[in-house]
């Protein structure tokens, strides 16, 4: 290669490496600025539906105090579903603002909004449905049927179901999370659960990010400590495990309460007036982990690449640097493809089983698509072979003509 | 479901159907996004239908994406606003889009148009103001200092060059979307695509052979191996 081109190859991958973050509060509200454009403009437009058949009214928020909603099947037959006691919103947005709000669905599962909470009916298929808890509490009542294919998230928490009935109730302003199993069984992934936590009938969670603890106890009983990092085999154990998470320090407030509660800035002030070289050389795990987030949320992606990067140098051998590969990967979407990608394969490698396998895969897969099409057939039959109800299992088989 | 919950017949209800009718009558249609949108091919045709909610489901997915194009062909500063004409502009014209599996260059010719309407403007303006516009202020993404000012002096290089020039060199060698396709997403034949390849080429380096800081940071990654954003 000449000179020359060493200059242009060289200014590319610096351009390239320019990623643009993105505070994830002010990406959702540009999006929703969008939604509202396209709904103005289609309302002055007279939107011209191509599919007479096809009936809807285009998403405007209802004004009735009880409204029945009805869903039309899609060409593929996703689930039918009603709603009562709420009225439904763009975004598929349901808040139960004067009184619980029930939602039905066609194979007999019920979803129970409580009221004061807000939720999102967000995928519809014909397996089942994905549930986003906003805040509040939701109780579900699943159908077990050979098939299903049911998700309820809240906050980074998501809660897995094959046939069940519990509640979930996520506080987003204390960063906490009960599930309350009654009958069936449950798998509860997020942070603090390393690869999922099943619960079974009988049982609750309790997980407090602020305070890095997760409690599990039977419904009857008052909670008990479990160590973050249990195996989901420990919950069958009767007796209790101590808490291990240590008290903050009376001095400071630990960084990662701040990223919790939102103090974002406060974080990197006291980063910089520690010094930041001297933070990501002798910070703690947890420090730098919070220093991570609250940089990405700062929009500052280059101290965010800095601090995942000293966790992965420094703590090499613990779950937070297979992480910090997956979040490596993240970063990098936004700049270059080959290098999200390499991430994700070093998250895949490091751990095939972690709690970000599926999205790393399915991430991956849709990178390759535009790029390398016959690369991602590839991956899409692994993803499909290792996650065949994961999320992005219709765009594999979509890729493979299944 | 119960006789007592028995459904209406479904029917279309306008906006103004929809204030005028007694609550009884008010039945809302609402179509979920069924997870085979998740296909281009799929949300494409949604957007051209109208569905709900496909607007947001296009922003989840391509969003950043398009961020990131915008930032490299028009510089660092506020693209909030060139995000969303991107956008707009996508559901304007996406019942024209022939090839739905195509959303994603259909996207990124759009956002290439909005940013050469952008480079274009601010040359009027800095040719009305009768001086350059500085960069505007911005946290930069890159881990260490030395590579942030060359990433400073590299968008100064490309503020210099005219629109086209700039946005061939983005997409070529950044974007590396080859010359091939190239002439569809600037829509001039191959030939012209490789001629402005060129051009571009042998400007850009002679910009940069003649900055001092530029080369030194160049030289300094190109002695010590690939420049990968200091992983370990």
């Amino acid at each position: 290669m000449t000179q020359e081109t060493n200059i242009i190859s060289s200014m590319a991958a610096l351009l390239r490496a320019d990623v643009p973050d993105v505070d994830p509060t002010h990406d959702a509200a540009e999006r929703d600025r969008l939604v509202e454009a396209v709904l103005v403009r289609r309302s002055r437009s007279g939107w011209q539906r191509h599919k007479p058949a096809m009936k809807w009214i285009g998403g405007m928020a209802l004004a009735a105090a009880v409204v029945t909603a009805l869903l039309i099947a899609w060409p593929n037959a996703a689930l039918d579903y009603q709603i009562q006691g709420a009225a439904l919103a763009e975004g598929g947005y349901v808040r139960a603002e004067n009184e619980d709000a029930k939602v039905t669905f066609s194979e007999g599962s019920e979803v129970l909004i409580a009221r004061g909470s807000v939720a999102r009916i967000v995928d519809v298929g014909p397996h089942g449905a994905r549930v986003v808890l906003e805040t509040g509490r939701a109780a579900l009542s699943i159908t077990h049927l050979s098939k299903t294919e049911w998700s309820i998230a809240a906050g980074p928490f998501v809660v897995e179901v094959t046939g069940t009935r519990f509640t979930v109730d996520w506080q987003p302003a204390q960063q906490q999370l009960e599930v309350k199993l009654e009958q069936g069984s449950v798998l509860v992934r997020g942070p603090l659960l390393a690869d999922g936590v099943s619960l079974r009938e009988g049982q609750k969670l309790l997980a407090e990010l602020p305070a890095r603890r997760v409690e599990i106890a039977e419904l009857s009983d008052a909670p008990v400590a479990q160590e973050t990092s249990a195996a989901p085999q420990a919950q069958k154990d009767a007796a209790p495990v101590q808490s291990v998470v240590p008290p903050a320090p009376a001095e400071r407030v630990p960084w990662s309460k701040r990223v919790a509660a939102g103090e974002f800035q406060i974080v990197l002030d006291e980063a910089q007036a520690r010094g930041i070289e001297s933070v990501l050389a002798s910070g703690s795990l947890d420090d730098l982990m919070a220093l991570s987030d609250a940089a990405r949320y700062a929009a500052r992606g280059d101290l965010a690449h800095r601090a995942l990067t000293a966790v992965r140098s420094r703590f090499a051998k613990s779950d937070a640097a297979r992480t910090a590969a997956f979040l490596l990967g993240r970063l990098a979407e936004g700049g270059s493809s080959a290098a999200a990608i390499d991430w994700y394969d070093r998250y895949l490698a490091e751990a095939p089983g972690g709690t970000f396998a599926a999205e790393a895969l399915g991430r991956k897969m849709l990178l390759l698509r535009s790029r390398a099409p016959a690369q991602a057939r590839g991956v899409a039959e692994q993803y499909l072979k290792r996650f065949p109800k994961g999320a992005y299992a219709q765009v594999a088989r979509d890729l493979l003509g299944k | 479901m119960s006789s007592e919950d028995e459904l209406e017949p479904l029917f279309s209800v306008t906006s103004q159907q929809r204030t005028h009718a007694p609550p009884a009558e008010r039945e809302a249609v609402v179509r979920a996004l069924p997870l085979s949108f998740r296909d281009d091919a799929a949300l494409a045709q949604a957007a051209a239908e109208g569905h709900p909610a496909a607007a947001r489901e296009i922003w989840d997915r391509h969003a950043a994406t398009v961020r990131g194009l915008l930032r490299r062909m028009v510089g660092p500063g506020e693209l909030d606003d060139l995000v969303q004409e991107t956008f707009l502009r996508f559901f304007d014209n996406v019942s024209r889009l022939r090839e739905p599996d195509k959303l994603t260059s259909f996207l990124i010719g759009i956002s290439v148009r909005i940013a050469r309407e952008e480079l274009r403007r601010r040359r009027v303006r800095r040719w009305l103001t009768l001086r350059p516009p500085p960069l505007m202020p911005e946290p930069v993404t890159t881990t260490d200092f030395d590579a942030a000012e060359a990433l400073h002096r590299l968008y100064e290089i490309l503020d210099r060059l005219d629109p086209d020039t700039r946005l061939v060199f983005v997409l070529r060698y950044v974007e590396e979307i080859p010359a091939s396709e190239l002439t569809e997403v600037l829509g001039c034949s191959l030939a012209t695509a490789k001629r402005r390849v060129k051009r571009a080429t042998e400007l850009i380096e002679k910009m940069a052979l003649r900055d001092p800081t530029l080369m030194a940071f160049i030289q300094a990654d190109r002695k010590s191996g690939p420049h990968l954003r200091g992983e370990p």
